[in-house]
């Protein structure tokens, strides 16, 4: 399957999109590319996992 | 008027800079390039030293009968992080304004993304303007 890249410009600004996965900034285009197609993830963060885990460890901590 | 002040800058790609500058209306035999920092001169002909003492320099430069009317010599000095940052002085902010920098910093994202996707071998599927902003799609197989 055919992974699509969107990268939006504008105001200065530039996000990037792989298959849902996010990441903004400049370093988002020049690295982001790489480590996402890698499989690293480094400078590219996940839709939906904001928040996730912290959540569920404080309910744990409570 | 001539008095030179210096701008945040996150170009670490001299060559997408360069197309940036051309995109943005300078013509590319107008882009001074330079291994070493160069000295700027005022509409007067004038070294400048507002910046640094020992002389205000910068690689890429569009020397000032190129820049239009009175103005100065436009500079970009490569930062100790090895990022450009323009200089610009206070008698150009009129032309060269903030509009006109985010202006450049767009075409510069825009020639990154270009040179990335070439550089990994992606295809272009559509470039649209949404809204203002470019939207640029690329697949890979």
């Amino acid at each position: 399957m055919a992974t699509e890249i969107v990268i939006t410009i504008g105001e200065g600004q530039v996000e990037v999109d792989i298959n849902g996965a996010q990441g903004k900034g400049c370093h988002a285009i020049q690295e982001g590319f790489a480590t996402a197609f890698a499989g690293k993830q480094t400078h590219v963060t996940r839709k939906r996992e904001f928040n996730a885990p912290s959540i569920e460890k404080k309910k744990l901590n409570q | 008027m001539s008095e030179y002040a210096q701008y945040e800058g996150e170009y670490n790609d001299r060559e997408c800079l360069v197309n940036a500058l051309v995109e943005q209306g300078y013509a590319r035999e107008h882009i001074e390039v330079h291994e070493t920092p160069q000295q700027l001169i005022d509409f007067q002909g004038h070294a400048t030293h507002y910046l640094d003492p020992a002389g205000d320099k910068a690689e890429i430069i569009v020397r000032r009968r190129n820049v239009g009317g009175a103005a100065n010599d436009l500079g970009f000095k490569k930062q100790e992080n090895g990022k450009f940052a323009p200089i610009i002085s206070r008698y150009d902010t009129g032309k060269h304004n903030t509009k006109w920098l985010t202006g450049l910093k767009d075409k510069y994202h825009e020639q990154v993304a270009t040179k990335q996707a070439r550089r990994m071998g992606l295809k272009l599927k559509s470039r649209t303007v949404v809204n203002g902003k470019v939207v640029v799609r690329y697949l890979k197989a």
